[in-house]
């Protein structure tokens, strides 16, 4: 190996807290070589972000490093600051993981990069200008000249985060560290970025540390990988000895839990069952929901709608569960409200047991809850903080089950804290108290007391760590299997969407592109939005990644206002007209059971044209 | 950023460790390890004793007049316990301490009352109006964003000199001040809790909406409420004295801590110092005490960094 | 922007109608007029009088041509009280007094405010921090009324350092202590407002990127981090102004300065609805144009807020 770049040896980090002290990293050593990416890998709370910021010694101000940093031979440790900041941004960059809140509001784009050139080189007016649109450029930045102008918020998530990336690049660093540069950005954005990343690596020979809990993200990207847990560093090594030859019980369990789009068998874990032919009991036909979105400009400015869910039909048997799959804004989210009639429909039916209930009043559809439920995504804002998760988990049967005396709801809380593998004696805690997965297990209890025929998983996996994550949906599919819930699972994670459902269904910009049986859309994807998907997940395999031929979406996901945008698989019937009614493209069966939408030929599909 | 994390650790650790506790008793425990606060409050339950049962101790009626001091008030007036004027005479030979007394309580009623009204209307204003939401909130809320613009303390002097001074007047003109600021805090509690995902949970379990707003909003909005309510009380104090100072608010012979400090401020150049002081000193204590236990119970209650 | 500010226009106008009509309906639910006395007027003289400030007129033409003269000439008419004298001459001798005082109450609160915030927030948890957040909390239960009385008692009383009121056309001497009166509780509060926000904003993920950056602290802070902290800052300057105008009132009572406050006290003792209205609508006036200023203050600031 060549001279590393950055070597840490013996890192501890110490926070001094009201509750005394926290040790976040104890006694960590790893080495970054040039042109290298190393992966740092671990859950929440494994000290994995706290090591990063030590070696920049950007610690919060009550946290203090001990053991060594060196760079490029220097001492992070002992630096002064005035040395401190001529290697910061210049010689060794970052990238934050939240790209929201990680550039000042204030101030434009160009502002914040310029300034960098500025402090780090003395460069300033045009030819300041001319290296920063250079690099907006290489990350692929459109119009790069007018962006300078903007404001962050003026840019997508997507955009921002290739921003941070061109910020963090602008001096040509030695060593670049990137804490979840992805985590917040959907996958078809995340395969640019990570792109983008693995380029610059080879063409700048820049060291590069990776952090992130996302271990397909780690295959496609590192060569070396060291593991953390709480602190400490459980196993380290090549990429290929760690994924195909784990020593520790952590990294182990840790790969066991990741879900993976390339194949469906969970080895002892359970797994659905097979569906048996039956009449649907939800049938959803044509679903329209629209928002009136007021618009900037004029006095009064003007409203448009947003259509959020844009004519979507599906069914549901009994037992089944559909996927549905989608990007942020795709309306999958607002396609379960509707369905429930928590949000009304402006078009459409929604069909349950065979009676139409959309347009249902609220005193109306009282009388369905006890059947329709839904378990939401982040599981502390779906409790009430000022409830006891008996109190939460009652509350359905306090409406729905009147015959039951007080003593007699006490002891079915306690029977179903069991069910979901809580403690019963955890009846009288608060959410606070709970941790993510515990919290979850409670939301799914309150969904499942009153034993509906219908649960809905908003995203309800995704707020939690990947191994909590795998406790939870063996939970939701046991749950099935004893029940008989019948589920629509919504999620932007096409790997765990693969795992719990029988059909799938990818969504666009509030429309169907894709419907099938899940093993078709997997191996058999036909709409170029659904290759792209599935391209996009990374795979937790080495060797499969460095083989992989990626499908790219070009550009980040355009405004759902603008209806052209629909119809941005099928450019040759666009109308150039934000405003225009467009050509809606039809469904095509091209085999059983697998419903596409025409388009046009695009990432390697052939294109189709209803007949 | 920093403090997340940190919970996740803790939440690793075996829940056997952690003792079930509710967010009150949480609130209560930081409340009282609040030394400022706890003083604060302290201070104000002694004032309010002292407002309550204080005359008991005085020897003179508030509004009897002590004419054998008349006209040397400077010497003969003096704070003294052999005389049995504790705090000294007013300018006008009445005993002090039974005004202080009497201003005390007043002061701390007019406070009172007028925080009960404000937290009263603005909390159920603000609360319909978040939780209506659309275009009857955007109305209802324009007109409190134009009353406030409005220079209501001008207003209110107009209206104590069209309609005469009396307690009932401003009562009147403060409660229909007061309550703005709190129907906005209400509001925009309201609809940050209305978007939460337990009360959708609960829309989406079949919970009737006014059990929603009872069990859902109300007591998610009650910690907030506590705490302006609180930091209110003060201020109407402080509106008050503001008026009475002018001579414009509470009318002899009723009194309040600010008509005090005006009487007493007049009466400076005379040598007469005891009667700025007496009734300043109780006024700002229980100004002190009145933020501090606001402050305690914001920090309680509205923790941050959780 | 230019509809941003178009846009608050368009609210300002009725709000300051809606006060106009509200102080005017006041004025007639008054139990007995302004010439109502002990002893009561000859009927003839009476009549003049009443023909005079147009108090025979019906109620509703009254009010147009109060509202038409206001908007339109800017004269709140004649004073009943000062008998010679229009509503405009009054305000004319005051405004300028409360303005020299009202101006430099609001720039000492905002600038020590600011200050005072800043340093403490940088200097989190030193004897500097205690000393401002002391500071804070003392002076914010130090209201102008009572601000007043112990600064004479000090600076006049005990050690005669400055003349106890009066106004001798604006001299320094005379200009202090209404300042500092007025302008002591809020600067406290500016004060504890800037170091709260300040601290936020440093311990916010983009301050973090910006040190990433490799800029030297102090560009960081003035550059980076000024400019979000001061944005409820801004917001609260305007209701410190709208109580700097009415606190200008104590002021004028506690020093004798003669500034609108002191005609406005007068004339409330004496019932000179016409001297009352013309400053309350003066200050309404005032107000909303503050606000106004505030409003694109901010919106100038944050870019989020350009409509």
């Amino acid at each position: 190996m060549t001279q590393p770049i950055l070597s840490v040896k013996d890192l501890a980090v110490t926070f001094e807290t009201p509750d005394g002290s926290v040790n976040a990293v104890k006694g960590v050593s790893f080495d970054v070589a040039p042109g290298e990416c190393l992966g740092i890998v671990g859950e929440s709370g494994s000290g994995k972000s706290q090591s990063a910021l030590a070696a920049m010694q950007l610690l919060a101000k009550n946290g203090a490093a001990t053991g060594a940093i060196e760079f490029a031979g220097h001492d992070m440790l002992a630096m002064p600051q005035k040395q401190l900041e001529r290697i910061r941004g210049a010689k060794m960059s970052m990238i934050f993981q939240d790209p929201l809140t990680a550039l000042t509001p204030q101030l434009t784009v160009g502002q914040q990069m310029r300034e960098i050139l500025e402090v780090h080189e003395g460069l300033r007016g045009a030819a300041a200008d001319a290296r920063c649109i250079e690099w907006l450029e290489k990350v692929r930045i459109p119009e790069a000249a007018r962006r300078m102008r903007q404001y962050p918020h003026e840019l997508s998530g997507g955009m921002r985060q290739r921003v941070m990336i061109a910020m963090a690049m602008l001096c040509a660093p030695e060593l670049l560290l990137a804490d979840e540069p992805t985590t917040a950005l959907d996958v078809t954005v995340q395969a640019q970025v990570l792109e983008l990343m693995d380029d610059l690596r080879r063409e700048t020979n820049t060291g590069i540390a990776l952090i992130t809990h996302d271990m397909g993200v780690v295959a496609r990207m590192c060569q070396r990988i060291i593991v953390m847990r709480k602190g400490e560093i459980v196993e380290a090594g090549e990429v290929d000895q760690i994924f195909y030859n784990p020593q520790h019980e952590y990294t182990k369990m840790l790969l066991a839990s990741v879900p993976r789009i390339d194949q469906v068998d969970r080895g002892a874990r359970p797994s659905i069952d097979p569906v048996a032919p039956q009449d649907p009991i939800l049938k959803v036909d044509d679903l329209k929901v629209q928002f009136p979105i007021r618009m900037k400009g004029g006095l009064f400015g003007r409203t448009k709608m947003l259509r959020a869910v844009d004519g979507v039909s599906f069914d549901l048997r009994p037992g089944e569960t559909l996927g549905v799959v989608g990007e942020s804004g795709c309306g999958k989210s607002t396609l379960a409200r509707g369905v429930l009639n928590l949000i009304p429909a402006s078009h459409g039916s929604v069909a349950w047991l065979g009676q139409d209930i959309s347009g249902w009043e609220r005193g109306k559809m009282r009388g369905l809850r006890k059947d329709l439920q839904i378990v939401f995504q982040d599981p502390l804002a779906s409790l009430n903080p000022r409830m006891t998760i008996g109190a939460s988990i009652a509350e359905p049967l306090q409406l729905h089950r009147r015959d039951l005396s007080r003593a007699e709801r006490t002891d079915k809380v306690r029977e179903m804290l069991t069910n979901v593998g809580l403690d019963p004696n955890m009846i009288n805690r608060y959410p606070h108290e709970l941790s993510g997965g515990q919290n979850q297990r409670v939301g799914i209890a309150r969904a499942i007391i009153t034993e509906p025929k219908l649960v809905i998983c908003d995203e309800a996996v995704s707020a939690l760590d990947v191994s909590v994550q795998a406790q939870v949906i063996d939970l939701l599919i046991e749950l099935q299997k004893k029940m008989g819930l019948t589920m629509m699972f919504i999620s932007h994670d096409l790997s765990v969407v693969r795992e719990v459902s029988h059909r799938i269904m990818v969504l666009y910009l509030g429309r169907v592109v894709e419907y099938a049986d899940r093993d078709q859309i997997y191996s058999n994807a036909t709409h170029p939005y659904t290759k792209a998907l599935i391209s996009a997940v990374p795979t937790p395999d080495p060797k499969i990644e460095r083989a992989k031929t990626r499908t790219l979406l070009e550009g980040d996901l355009p405004s759902p206002l603008d209806t052209r945008a629909a119809l941005r698989f099928m450019p040759s019937k666009l109308v150039d007209d934000p405003d225009a009614d467009q050509y809606r493209p039809k469904m095509v069966e091209v085999a059983p059971n697998h419903v596409v939408a025409e388009h046009d030929p695009a990432l390697g599909s052939a294109g189709l044209i209803a007949s | 950023m920093f403090g997340t994390r940190h919970a996740e650790t803790l939440t690793d650790a075996p829940l056997e460790a952690v003792k079930g506790r509710s967010l009150w008793q949480d609130a209560r425990g930081r409340f009282l390890r609040n030394k400022a606060a706890v003083t604060g409050l302290i201070v104000l339950i002694a004032m309010t004793l002292f407002a309550l049962f204080g005359g008991l101790l005085a020897k003179y009626e508030p509004d009897f007049v002590d004419f054998s001091l008349m006209g040397a008030n400077a010497f003969r007036g003096v704070p003294s316990f052999e005389t049995g004027h504790y705090f000294g005479v007013d300018q006008d030979g009445r005993d002090l301490y039974a005004r202080v007394v009497q201003g005390t309580g007043i002061s701390l009623l007019v406070g009172v009352v007028g925080a009960f009204v404000a937290v009263f209307v603005g909390t159920l204003y603000g609360a319909v109006s978040g939780y209506i939401g659309g275009r009857t909130d955007q109305i209802m809320m324009r007109i409190v964003d134009i009353l406030l613009s409005i220079p209501f303390m001008f207003v209110l002097i107009l209206m104590l000199v069209i309609f005469g001074r009396s307690l009932l007047m401003l009562f009147i003109g403060i409660g229909l001040i007061s309550w703005l600021n709190m129907a906005r805090i209400a509001r925009g509690q309201t609809l940050t809790i209305k978007n939460k995902e337990f009360v959708e949970a609960a829309i989406a379990s079949g919970v009737p909406t006014f059990t929603i707003i009872l069990r859902h909003i109300v007591p998610n909005l009650a910690g907030i409420v506590v705490v302006y309510a609180t930091l209110l009380v003060p201020e109407i104090i402080l509106f008050e004295s503001f008026v009475s100072y002018l001579g414009l608010g509470v009318q002899e012979p009723n009194t309040s801590l600010g008509a005090l400090i005006n009487l007493g401020a007049r009466q400076m150049n005379n040598g007469t110092l005891w009667m700025l002081l007496f009734p300043l000193a109780f006024f700002l204590t229980t100004l002190f005490a009145f933020f501090f236990v606001g402050d305690g119970l914001r920090d309680a209650l509205d923790p941050k960094d959780r | 922007m230019l509809t941003f500010i178009v846009k608050r226009l368009v609210i300002a106008v009725p709000t300051l109608l809606i006060l106009i009509l509200f102080s005017f309906a006041l004025m007639f639910a008054a139990p007995g007029g302004p010439f109502d006395s002990e002893r009561p007027l000859p009927p003839e003289v009476m009549a003049n009088v009443l023909e005079r400030y147009g108090l025979d007129q019906p109620y509703w033409k009254q009010m147009f041509d109060y509202v038409k003269n206001v908007v339109f000439h800017f004269d709140f008419g004649p004073s009943f009280q000062y008998r010679d004298r229009t509503v405009n001459d009054v305000i004319a001798q005051g405004f300028p007094v409360t303005l020299t005082y009202g101006a430099w109450s609001v720039l000492v609160a905002v600038i020590v405010g600011v200050s005072l915030g800043v340093a403490a927030a940088l200097r989190q948890n030193t004897w500097l921090d205690y000393l401002a957040v002391g500071i804070t909390i003392g002076a914010q239960a130090l209201p102008n009324f009572v601000m007043a009385p112990i600064l004479v008692l000090i600076f006049t009383l005990w050690l005669g350092w400055l003349p106890g009121g009066g106004w001798n056309g604006g001299q320094w001497d005379h200009v202090i202590m209404p300042v500092i009166a007025l302008s002591t509780s809020y600067m406290a509060s500016i004060a504890r407002i800037t170091r709260s926000s300040m601290l936020e904003i440093l311990n916010s993920n983009f301050i973090r990127t910006a040190r990433a950056k490799g800029l030297p602290m102090r560009r960081v802070i003035w550059r980076h981090a000024m400019k979000p902290a001061m944005l409820p800052v801004i917001s609260y300057v305007g209701v410190a102004i709208v109580g700097i105008i009415t606190g200008s009132v104590v002021v004028d009572v506690a020093f004798s300065t003669g500034g609108i406050g002191q005609f406005f006290v007068n004339s409330a003792f004496n019932r000179d609805y016409a001297v009352i209205m013309g400053i309350t609508v003066l200050v309404g006036a005032l107000t909303i144009l503050f606000n106004l200023i505030v409003d694109i203050l901010y919106a100038w600031i944050d870019p989020k807020i350009r409509y």
